[in-house]
């Protein structure tokens, strides 16, 4: 049904392009069985048309849980607000929504829909369905609220569905031209994009402008090395492989614009139209930082797999047993990773002290015989190197990384709508001044005067997990690890590439870079090339993790 | 031709023993008539791939290396270096056509305005420079064409001396497909080169060895030469003087 909608618009030439998406909230009521839900959302997204694009074809045996293989493919977010009190979730929702509407849903990938599901209470959650504009006057609700409920046994209702946008007039074709326009058209319009993104790369590699479509890449005075630069940044941007021979094979753009669709198509057909019960299990990743500023890598992530974020709760720390060690903290996160999903192989990462965070659960899964599949290390510092750094390099280090953070600020607040700004600042300023406070009532050495500030700072998540980090001493964990860095770093140990991990990690240890700055990583515009790494290293890892041997 | 071209004056072809393996350096930046001279020298095939050049200083060069390249090749065989004829491998390698009826092979290299030239009798060889770039992000390719003993030793590096050990590494690389001909089909990451190597041994499928030797060809860049078989004495000489160098001779440890 999609499809055709999807597929006549596109041989109609209009550009679908990325739009802002028509949102639908829904609410279920009752326990939820989330399993067979996603398994539900699947089948509506599968009849949205072709596979992803991105999808990784590797030759794992078949898999027994179709269902199961089947749906982790959807574009789903799921998010934990049961510890929040009930206006703080009602704000957070109303926050998720502005930036999913501000982050747009593609026309050209499929599916165009994307799901978040909040767990609100434990009888209720909310479903939020966002839709590509091109669909929503084609979706039966109705029909699609009936087999939801059906398959997850569960009341649902409509909270919220917005008054839709009116869609853009439609030209006519001959309709008899129409079958055989949309298959060429189609591609072109897929080779179009693809040439102008790989024209972007070409400058920048070959330092010259202007280059045409049709410019051999020798001829431009292009050489073997240049070649492997600018494969690595077109498997960056785009997310394909290409070999260093096929610059040979297709030494211009329009030619490597098609054999880009050559090897996404390839993939898509040996995994889904040829041999679809070959698929590779798609593993959930687990990210650590519920922080709103990771709300566009959420988003991007949740695209590309299965997608959960962990945050760090001021309700979770109370719960702790030692407030001061991370190993505590990892317990509490081990034990909600292993209710969501109880065996593993588990992926898992983080940025910076979410990223030691997850070092440590990933210990722990492991000492419990769990499999890591994959541990990614956002820009994360080994704690116990660090501190063999000189003093003064420290220091000229933190200035430093205070200037990349008022550029993060600045970048993070352009991506804001006016009211997130105000309570971002309104956030950011409150705390700025318990700081204050706390540090004068250490000074002045006046608890009486504020009795208060001494639970208010033990109740601050991050402040906890940070200090927690700070004290952690990483014990040897064995499984494949990626750090990522960014590619502007701070002066002193932030500029040791592998910030210490080499000789805790050993070969274990990859590394790869990512454009932006320590914070500036997961923000626009370099939020694109971080995900698509993260997914690309994920799915190195989930074919290594399913190639010898499956586990259902 | 006069002093531009020094060599011409060599009285004797040059000799090139048994498991000699010269290696030429060369600048390859020319005044416009030099240039022009050199580019007489070249064969249509050669300006056909001139004229696809969009580039001026990348034509350029490629005009003064081939330019070079038949010079010295000319001094090898004692030949006019206009009437010297090439042929080309499957994958773009070019070679002495059998016309000559010689057991030269030659290799040519160059990145900036430095340029390498090995030549050796009866054997496979290959050779490249890198122009050595502070601020080329190394890391970043080795991580999606290195072996990953390579990309694990290249992480330990301090920053700039990873930078140094990525150019010797690619160089090495470089320098090995090329010798065995078949350009960029033989995956980077399917054999590994010792960091900070001086001269090593690579295997191939076939059981053949090949005698890696790095160069220090002059500050701010890196080199290597790769060539069929073992036990090769490396000679250097400087293309515009036709003098040896014995400075630059890189110690085998």
């Amino acid at each position: 049904m999609f499809e055709e909608v999807i597929d006549r618009r596109v041989a109609r030439n209009e550009s679908l392009g990325v739009q802002p998406p028509v949102q639908i909230r829904l609410s279920l009521e009752g326990e939820v069985e989330i399993g067979p839900l996603r398994a539900a959302l699947q089948k509506i997204a599968e009849r949205s048309g072709r596979p992803r694009e991105s999808f990784q074809h590797s030759n794992g045996d078949g898999n027994g849980n179709g269902t199961a293989a089947r749906a982790v493919r959807i574009p789903w977010q799921e998010h934990d607000l049961r510890g929040l009190p009930k206006d703080q979730a009602r704000k957070w929702i109303s926050s998720f929504l502005e930036t999913d509407g501000l982050q747009g849903i593609s026309g050209e990938r499929f599916p165009q829909m994307r799901w978040a599901l909040l767990l609100t209470d434990q009888k209720e959650c909310e479903l939020i369905w966002s839709l590509h504009p091109a669909l929503c006057d084609r979706v039966d609700m109705q029909r699609h609220i009936a087999e939801l409920e059906a398959a997850c046994r569960s009341e649902i209702r409509i909270i919220e569905r917005p008054i839709e946008r009116p869609v853009r007039p439609q030209t006519r074709k001959p309709e008899e031209a129409e079958g055989a326009i949309r298959a060429t058209q189609d591609e072109s319009v897929q080779d179009n994009r693809a040439e102008k993104e790989l024209i972007a790369i070409w400058e920048t590699v070959l330092n010259t402008k202007p280059v045409k479509a049709t410019d051999d890449f020798f001829d431009l005075g292009g050489h073997s090395l240049l070649a492997a630069r600018l494969l690595a940044r077109i498997e960056d941007a785009l997310g394909v492989e290409l070999p260093l021979a096929s610059l040979l094979e297709a030494p211009t753009i329009r030619g490597q614009a098609q054999l880009v669709r050559k090897y996404r198509g390839k993939v898509e057909l040996e995994d889904y139209d040829k041999k679809p019960h070959k698929i590779v299990q798609q593993l959930p990743f687990f990210f650590l930082g519920g922080d709103p500023t990771f709300r566009p890598l959420s988003q991007r992530l949740s695209e590309l797999r299965e997608f959960h974020s962990l945050g760090l709760r001021a309700s979770l720390i109370g719960k702790l047993k030692d407030q001061g060690s991370l190993e505590s903290i990892a317990e509490q996160f081990v034990q909600s990773i292993r209710e969501r999903r109880p065996e593993g192989p588990y992926m898992l990462g983080g940025w910076c002290a979410h990223g030691l965070l997850a070092y440590e659960i990933a210990r722990q899964l492991q000492a419990q015989g769990q499999k890591v599949a994959q541990l990614l290390l956002l820009e994360t510092v080994n704690p116990v190197r660090m501190k063999q750094y000189s003093g003064w390099k420290r220091t000229i280090a933190r200035t430093q990384l205070k200037l990349h953070l008022l550029k993060f600020e600045y970048a993070y607040l352009q991506q804001l709508n006016s009211t997130q700004t105000r309570s971002y600042i309104a956030g950011r300023t409150a705390q700025k001044v318990a700081r204050l406070r706390q540090s004068l009532r250490r000074v002045l050495k006046a608890t009486k005067f504020y009795p208060e500030l001494e639970e208010a700072s033990a109740g601050n998540p991050l402040d906890t997990l940070y200090a927690a980090s700070a004290k952690y001493h990483p014990r040897p964990y064995r499984g494949p690890v990626v750090l990522i860095r960014s590619t502007k770093r701070t002066f002193g140990f932030g500029h040791v590439l592998d910030l210490g991990w080499s000789e805790v990690l050993g070969p274990n240890l990859e590394i790869c870079e990512t454009p932006g700055n320590h914070y500036t990583i997961y923000m626009e515009p370099n939020v694109n090339a971080l995900a698509n790494k993260m997914d690309l290293c994920l799915r190195k890892a989930e074919a290594a993790a399913v190639a010898p041997r499956n586990n259902h | 031709m006069g002093n531009s071209f020094p060599l011409t004056d060599a009285a004797t072809p040059l000799a090139l023993a048994d498991k000699e393996l010269h290696v030429w350096r060369a600048q390859l930046d020319f005044p416009p008539a030099v240039l022009q001279q050199m580019a007489s020298t070249l064969s249509s095939d050669d300006t056909g791939r001139v004229e696809r050049f969009l580039i001026t200083r990348v034509r350029e060069r490629f005009i003064a290396a081939r330019g070079i390249l038949r010079q010295l090749l000319g001094v090898y065989l004692g030949l006019d270096p206009a009437r010297l004829e090439f042929c080309y491998g499957p994958e773009g390698k070019p070679s002495l056509s059998t016309i000559h009826n010689s057991r030269i092979s030659f290799n040519v290299s160059h990145s900036g305005n430095m340029a390498l030239f090995a030549v050796c009798s009866g054997a496979e060889l290959g050779v490249d420079i890198e122009e050595v770039k502070s601020d080329f992000k190394g890391i970043q390719i080795a991580s999606h064409f290195f072996s990953e003993k390579e990309i694990a030793e290249l992480a330990k590096l301090p920053p700039k001396r990873a930078n140094e050990a990525f150019f010797e590494c690619w160089t090495a690389k470089e320098a090995y497909v090329k010798a065995r001909g078949q350009g960029l089909s033989i995956p980077l990451r399917s054999f590994t080169i010792g960091l900070g190597y001086r001269e090593q041994f690579l295997q191939d499928e076939r059981g053949r060895r090949w005698g890696c030797y790095a160069l220090e060809v002059t500050p701010g860049f890196a080199g290597a030469v790769v060539a069929e078989g073992e036990g090769w004495r490396l000679r250097h000489y400087e293309w515009s003087t036709g003098v040896e160098l014995e400075a630059s001779v890189p110690l085998p440890k």
